[in-house]
């Protein structure tokens, strides 16, 4: 969480709070499990830049990475931690409230 | 997309990406929608209609079979929806409903008389749209799902 102020916005995930990282975790949220290639395409990020993130988000226990082999073409497949799939329904449930607060 | 986000930033990007992500499986229910209605018609070729209807039902199938069969693995080596898993189980209530009523299907058209009467039409028009229940019920269950 971010800050110690008593409003909202202090209570909004800063490791969730970033374009990237919070495109991976919209998207993993969505699809349940999504390999490597179709969450790099579907949020239009290059290689590098994704794998920088989900690290992080790994880091964190948000995210778990699976490595698995069809045939000989390695397959990384990503997927939201229960505890990453409660950290995002927590930063939308106060996104919501904040949009709800202010005025359109 | 900006670096700061706005709260109202954050959620319609949430929304696009939702949008984005579930089209897979979007696409498997809108197809099995698409399938529920194809098996009205394919059924009713195979027990009520001529023998050329029943070739073009035949072929028709099989063409849509291998593109569904073809289409479903390549989404499945890209992402994975809890909706599309559940519906798919091998021993899921949908694929065991499919197979049943599949199975009724095919043993009423060996059972059929060869000029069916009204009360006979009547049943495999009946037993044609129960066929298709199975799939849009998972079509039903895949679409909803949207979050």
């Amino acid at each position: 969480m971010s800050g110690n102020g008593s409003h909202l916005r202090h209570q909004l995930d800063d490791l969730i709070h970033a374009p990237v990282r919070l495109s991976i975790m919209a998207a993993l949220a969505a699809a349940d499990k999504a390999e490597f290639r179709f969450l790099r395409d579907t949020i239009e990020v290059s290689d590098s830049l994704l794998s920088k993130h989900i690290i992080t988000l790994e880091e964190a226990g948000y995210v778990e990475v699976e490595k698995v082999f069809v045939g000989k073409r390695p397959r990384t497949w990503l997927s939201l931690t229960d505890a990453g799939r409660r950290a995002f329904q927590d930063y939308v449930s106060v996104l919501k409230r904040l949009t709800e607060g202010s005025p359109r | 997309m900006r670096e700061n986000l706005t709260p109202e930033d954050a959620l319609r990007h949430i929304g696009d990406i939702d949008r984005r992500a579930r089209r897979p499986a979007r696409t498997t229910g809108l197809i099995l929608l698409v399938m529920g209605f194809a098996n009205i018609p394919y059924w009713l070729a195979m027990s009520l209609g001529p023998d050329w209807s029943k070739y073009m039902a035949m072929v028709s199938w099989f063409i849509m079979t291998i593109f569904i069969v073809v289409l479903g693995h390549r989404w499945s080596q890209q992402a994975q929806d809890r909706e599309v898993t559940r519906v798919n189980r091998p021993t899921g209530p949908v694929t065991i409903t499919t197979l049943v009523m599949t199975a009724v299907m095919v043993a009423g058209t060996f059972l059929l008389p060869e000029h069916p009467g009204a009360g006979w039409v009547t049943l495999v028009v009946a037993l044609t749209v129960c066929t298709s229940l199975p799939m849009f019920y998972a079509a039903w269950r895949i679409l909803r799902a949207e979050r």
